[in-house]
């Protein structure tokens, strides 16, 4: 079975993936291209990157004078939640030979809850099927980059509010894995902290994605 | 969110700036966009340096690994 049954076997699953990735990537270009980079720019990052947070935060970072130290923290801080995504995978990916490295890049938020949530359909091999998954979901990204890229510099958009694009799939993100679970706790959890320090610290202290 | 941002290091060689109104030059760029994918990965990968082929995992941290994530994306 090769790797083209895998990729046509894992195509439909990718689909809520492709339509986010694709409006999040055109927003990332848009928002980079206004800073004066053309979408070679938005596409190599996308590339070396894979991050849509980190991305839409990393724009902030084309300015005179920022320091190496600062990106990389304020890069930590809004990535730091990565570290828990592979303790999930960590079996699964460990019998993929030297792919695991792909799939390790490639562990975002939404091929995460992907690879987490997806059965793998009979006839295709678990480590073939996987990876098409993340490579597919890159490609919708790096394509969304280029798109935005190239609207944001032909065209004047006014990037005002277009992050907005981030918190809306993180919401769909949020009610699948609602739909999806039995226990629902962690969920409450995690909103209910997110509230909590809201009220303590003020809307002004808190890093909000975007 | 990040006005705070100033100048830290001093000015970026600012002669060298301005290919295509790039704010920045393009060494600086690249050093940047690298610096942001060096440390994205480092977040991805640490559970698979800690935790390598073969490695007994505690259940513990097999828990959090079921219970964390949705907590974290629905913080976000």
């Amino acid at each position: 079975m090769g790797y083209r049954q895998a990729f046509r076997k894992a195509f439909p699953y990718t689909i809520p993936v492709l339509t986010g990735y694709l409006f999040i990537g055109i927003a990332f270009g848009v928002m980079f291209a206004e800073k004066g980079y053309s979408f070679l720019w938005a596409v190599l990052m996308s590339l070396l990157v894979y991050a849509g947070s980190g991305q839409y935060l990393a724009v902030n970072f084309f300015v005179p004078g920022v320091s190496l130290l600062q990106v990389v923290f304020l890069t930590l801080m809004v990535n730091i939640r990565h570290i828990f995504y592979g303790i999930s995978l960590l079996e699964k990916f460990h019998s993929m030979g030297p792919k695991r490295w792909y799939m390790i890049f490639g562990l975002t938020d939404e091929t995460y809850s992907l690879l987490c949530t997806t059965r793998v359909p009979e006839g295709v091999e678990e480590d073939k099927f996987l990876f098409a998954i993340s490579i597919m979901n890159q490609s919708y990204w790096v394509v969304g980059s280029a798109i935005g890229g190239l609207a944001g510099a032909m065209l004047p958009i006014n990037s005002e509010g277009i992050d907005f694009a981030m918190t809306a799939l993180f919401v769909v993100i949020f009610v699948e894995q609602w739909m999806d679970q039995k226990n629902r706790i962690p969920e409450m959890v995690g909103v209910a902290a997110a509230f909590l320090c809201l009220q303590i610290f003020g809307a002004d202290r808190i890093v909000r994605l975007p | 969110m990040i006005d705070h941002i100033g100048p830290v290091c001093g000015q970026d060689q600012a002669g060298k700036a301005g290919d295509e109104g790039m704010p920045v030059s393009v060494g600086m760029s690249l050093l940047i966009i690298l610096a942001v994918a060096l440390t994205t990965f480092a977040t991805r990968v640490v559970p698979f340096l800690i935790f390598p082929k073969g490695k007994e995992i505690p259940p513990v941290i097999q828990y959090l690994g079921r219970v964390l994530t949705p907590a974290v994306i629905g913080l976000l």
